[in-house]
């Protein structure tokens, strides 16, 4: 028995390493050491993306393995992922020296299937269901689940191998070599429940899970080295389509490029947080932050709703594996802003309106301890103009977090006329301890992600207007990818909050925002009708008494039907084009400094598709020449706010 | 000629017969009555929707060897889902007129009691990648699309499934199925009547039934079609057990031949199948399709709905029948006047050739010329049979 360690190293000299092994000893049974963990995309995707006759060995090395006399054992000390995840597959027998270690592939969030044949050795060792949600889904297997399911057995780290350890041959293997555990018809009710899972989430344009669920059915029904060349061939396929392409980019970007705004190094230590308003945001960065190990001030004059806030911070902990009493522990409500003179970052989070958040800034700059920041979470209101009322425009800037701030991960940075590097710098690093991932953007209205929203939903109303019919439009953003409607979504910000917003944004006349009377209008309409939208319980949309949204069978007296002829091809162009546009608006004023941060702002802030690649990313999807003909074609049609300033 | 329609259920009453032997037990019949008839039948044809396991190896040539007919006797299956049984009367209609068949025995065979829809698979149950192209959705949940385009309301289509069973009901009583129905001898008894007939149903009383398919849109459905109809905003869930076909067991036969080989047989002829089509329309919606086959049988003829007298329509969802005579301005008075397979069910592959059965009795009953009977079927397909009695 040859034992091969597998310490730190590049995933290259791993390869050689085993390859050499493989080579010195054809015919001793082999037990790999899998001994310090690795990150999947640190370490092993760019293995999964370099050129095919670069991978081919690694696909070949994991049948090498499998195939060979004597096979092998894999010996886990660490996290698997990714190259490591599959080539312990490939071996015979998984000892887990380690019983907190998990086994994961995440590579479906980067539209990447295994390349190894893990789906079809995954499918043949543990029950269909799980083998989905560790693939499709991305969902660890945990130690204990895998011994569970004989997928793994639990050893004794200091107990060595011993050499009388069977290997049989992989069920496979064996006679009479098909190995799938499953009937057909079971089989086909699995894989039927999760595309109808995946068709709920994500339109056909997302090519990887399709492809996977494929390849699983096509290759669960033919023996097993038929089907992992076909499942390679969907791998090497799927790889190339753009939506793989547009996720790799957004990672890439998310990765890099964010990370670069910033001229400081990460922080270590947590910084203090001081948040003023107890409400639905001011909770969610309170609790965010008290996760992220930070101290944090939470004032609110009112103590109700401090009251409430607490409570609905116990909810969000109340997770098995976190130590809740230390997490509520790290917060420290308040009745007034003495203690936030504390903190590191003051982040107001009061209600949204000019006079309100202009009174508490000039009450919180008080307390503000010298090099400490102040910031306003704001949507749109303009950043330059609350920073005259602080004490010290310089340290003063806007941040836009997105409700559920603990699950939503983009942080919109507004830089104020005034502010300086430094301060930009201290609200990056507090995005990096917090996990969100920045992007910085000018002042402005509706800064970055907010105007080009209310660009797209202002679309909406417009189609709406024109006589499309509501379910057409929201089930039309739906199939393009949107996880709600956008007339679905008014309704649940409010068509009077929405009506604000519009007179707020159509003051500076800048992109689609000079329709913005236009729009004003049109919901000043649904507005003198008591019209409101969910919270009502009656908007675009009626809402039952569960909030079910039911069709409102009089819209069509507000907004008659048109001569027809508004295609689904006709909304969905309009809804996208037009957010590319006024992203390139944005792009064209300096509020947003490089089109890929606009992206990952736009699939993270507001959950534009990532298969159609983000705003910009849409113009090269369909190509620029394509793009400028469709924006002069719709700019002729609806008016100027299709002309693209490019 | 046909057996009774048994729920298709293991407590059905054809649930222990095989379905060889349903359709043996009609062959035997046929040579009884017939005696010269296995000598000189050309062909069996049979439409079978779910070809395999029982029901899979050629169940038409199996029969003819059980049902001892000569050797010489071939068998030949047929498929198009639902309208299998038709199109295999459509299929030895066309040999005759082509000169290329004088006698045929011609029908279907299904029992859902062991075999389930779908399940002989297919790339729109298991090819994913083309469930996207054609938006597959369950036939229940297309029959609720259809009503929610259309407008119809529950009312609607339970009066539909009412007037169903209360046809079908009343036709059982005055004995109009006596003729062609063949009791059938099981293991435990024997069975002559349609089972699932109910009487004293009406709109009142189906109010209660819970939807059926609301399920199946939930479990992700209503996602699918929504890629085919974004238009279209809540499904409105109308159909359930009772205004839905039901799901059954049962085989039927229908003999057709040319004018000599009647006449060698001493056979006085019903009446003759004047054309065939079939037709084809979205497949996610999937069940619009019967109108246009049926207007393209009849234009074939030269002949206009209002021309034909009697129209068997097949009920698989009473949404399916209602959209049929909107589209075709028929009225219900002249449709499915014997009740139809909501009331009686639907033992898929055989059905057709029942409707057969059941036009050709109630146009002798009547005397009158014309009639039709059209089907939809899977993938979004519609078959139409056109008879004119002689």
């Amino acid at each position: 028995m040859v034992e091969i360690a597998l310490p730190a190293a590049p995933v290259r000299e791993i390869f050689d390493r085993i390859t050499e092994a493989l080579d010195a000893v054809p015919d001793e049974p082999l037990v790999l050491r899998f001994l310090s963990p690795s990150e999947f995309t640190r370490d092993h995707l760019a293995v999964y993306l370099q050129a095919e006759a670069g991978l081919r060995p690694w696909c070949d090395l994991a049948r090498r393995l499998e195939a060979r006399e004597g096979g092998a054992i894999a010996w886990v000390e660490q996290d698997l992922t990714g190259l490591w995840f599959e080539l312990a597959l490939a071996c015979r027998r998984r000892l887990l020296a380690n019983p907190k270690a998990r086994f994961s592939f995440p590579a479906m969030q980067f539209g990447l299937l295994p390349a190894l044949g893990s789906g079809q050795r995954l499918a043949r060792l543990l029950p269909l269901p799980d083998a989905i949600a560790v693939l499709l889904h991305g969902k660890p297997l945990d130690a204990e689940s895998a011994a569970e399911r004989g997928f793994a057995q639990i050893v004794d780290r200091d107990e060595p191998v011993s050499p009388f350890t069977q290997v049989t041959r992989q069920p496979w293997d064996q006679p009479p070599g098909s190995g799938s555990t499953v009937s057909y018809a079971e089989q086909g009710q699995v894989l039927n429940a999760a595309f109808l899972e995946v068709r709920g989430r994500m339109p056909p344009a997302e090519a990887a899970p399709t492809a996977f669920l494929r390849s699983l059915h096509d290759g669960l029904e033919r023996t097993f080295e038929p089907a992992v060349k076909l499942e390679q061939a969907e791998f090497f396929r799927t790889r190339l389509t753009p939506s793989t392409q547009n996720r790799l980019r957004l990672f890439a970007t998310a990765t890099a490029k964010a990370r670069s705004q910033m001229n400081v190094a990460p922080t270590a230590t947590p910084p203090a947080i001081g948040v003023i308003g107890a409400g639905l945001m001011g909770t969610g960065i309170a609790y965010t932050a008290a996760r992220a190990g930070c101290e944090v001030f939470l004032a609110d004059q009112n103590p109700d709703a401090l009251t409430r806030s607490f409570q609905r911070i116990s909810k969000l902990a109340h997770t098995p594996d976190q130590a809740t009493p230390d997490l509520i522990g790290r917060i420290h409500g308040a009745p007034d802003l003495r203690p936030l003179a504390a903190a590191d970052i003051i982040i107001e989070a009061v209600f949204e309106r000019f006079e309100v958040k202009a009174e508490v800034l000039r009450e919180a700059g008080r307390f503000l301890r010298p090099g400490a920041i102040l910031a306003s979470n704001t949507t749109t209101l303009p950043i330059s103009r609350l920073a005259e009322l602080t004490h010290e425009p310089s340290q003063f800037l806007g941040t836009h977090f997105f409700a559920p701030v603990d699950r939503m991960n983009l942080l919109e940075i507004i830089r104020g006329e005034r502010t300086s590097d430094g301060a930009v710098d201290r609200a990056l690093q507090l995005a990096f301890y917090l996990g969100k991932t920045p992007v910085i953007v000018s002042d402005g209205p509706g800064f970055f992600t907010s105007r080009v929203v209310m660009a797209y939903v202002q679309e909406a109303f417009f189609l709406l207007e024109e006589g499309a019919h509501p379910s057409l439009i929201d089930n039309t953003a739906l199939n393009a990818g949107m996880i709600i409607g956008p007339l679905a979504m008014a309704d649940l910000t409010s068509l009077d909050l929405l009506r604000d917003i519009y007179l707020s944004l159509g003051r500076e006349r800048r992109g689609a925002a000079r329709d913005a009377p236009r729009t004003v209008a049109l919901l000043d309409r649904m507005i003198g009708l008591g019209r409101t939208g969910k919270k009502s319980g009656a908007g675009i949309y009626d809402y039952g008494p569960r909030g079910e949204r039911r069709s409102w069978p009089k819209l069509r007296e507000v907004f008659p039907a048109g001569p027809g002829g508004i295609t689904p091809d006709i909304i969905s162009q309009r809804l996208l084009v037009i957010q590319s546009v006024e992203a390139m608006h944005a792009l064209n004023e300096g509020i947003l400094a490089d089109p890929d941060l606009g992206d990952l702002a736009a699939v993270l802030g507001w959950s534009y598709p990532p298969c159609l690649g983000g705003p910009f990313g849409y113009v090269n999807l369909v190509g620029r020449e394509v793009f400028a003909a469709t924006c002069q074609a719709l700019t002729a049609k609806c008016g100027e706010r299709f002309r693209s300033p490019y | 000629m046909r057996t009774p329609r048994a729920r298709g259920k293991p407590n059905g009453g054809l649930h222990l017969c095989t379905p060889l032997q349903l359709v043996t037990v009609l062959l035997e019949t046929l040579a009884r009555k017939h005696p010269a008839l296995p000598a000189i039948v050309d062909e069996v044809i049979l439409g079978c929707c779910e070809q395999f396991n029982d029901q899979g190896g050629n169940l038409a040539r199996s029969a003819v060897l059980q049902a001892a007919f000569p050797e010489h006797v071939p068998g030949l299956m047929v498929s198009r889902f639902c309208g299998s049984g038709l199109d295999a009367v459509n299929a030895a209609a066309a040999k005759v007129m082509a000169g290329q068949l004088d006698l045929a025995i011609a029908g279907g065979v299904e029992m859902l009691s062991l075999v389930s829809i779908f399940g002989s698979g297919g790339p729109m149950v298991t090819d994913f990648a083309f469930r996207d192209q054609t938006a597959q959705i369950p036939q229940g949940l297309a029959a609720d699309l259809i009503a929610t385009r259309q407008g119809y309301s529950r009312t609607d289509v339970d009066a539909l499934a009412a007037t169903s069973q209360q046809r079908a009901c009343h036709a059982w009583k005055e004995g109009w199925f006596e003729s062609s129905v063949v009791p059938v001898v099981t293991p435990t008894g024997i069975l002559a009547k349609d089972e699932i007939v109910r009487e004293n149903v009406t709109v009142e009383s189906l109010a209660g039934l819970p939807p059926a398919f609301a399920r199946a849109g939930d479990e992700g459905y209503r996602h699918v079609l929504r890629f085919r109809y974004p238009e279209v905003g809540a499904i409105n869930y109308v159909h359930h057990a009772g205004n839905s076909s039901g799901i059954a067991d049962g085989a039927a036969v229908v003999l057709i031949g040319s004018r000599q080989a009647g006449e060698q047989l001493g056979l006085q002829p019903r009446a003759r199948i004047i054309a065939t089509a079939s037709a084809a329309d979205d497949p996610c919606i999937m069940l619009t399709a019967p109108a246009a086959a049926a207007e393209k049988a009849l234009r074939r003829v030269k002949l206009t709905f209002d021309d034909v007298d009697l129209y068997e329509v097949n009920e698989a969802f009473a949404s399916v029948v209602l959209y049929f005579l909107e589209k075709t301005g028929v009225p219900l008075d002249r449709t499915n006047v014997a009740g139809g397979a909501i009331a009686m069910g639907h033992p898929v592959g055989a059905t057709g050739a029942i409707l057969v059965g059941t036009l050709l009795d109630e146009m002798q009953r009547r005397q009158v010329a014309h009639g039709v009977v059209t089907m939809c079927t899977g993938l979004g397909m519609g078959v139409a049979t056109v008879l004119r009695r002689v």
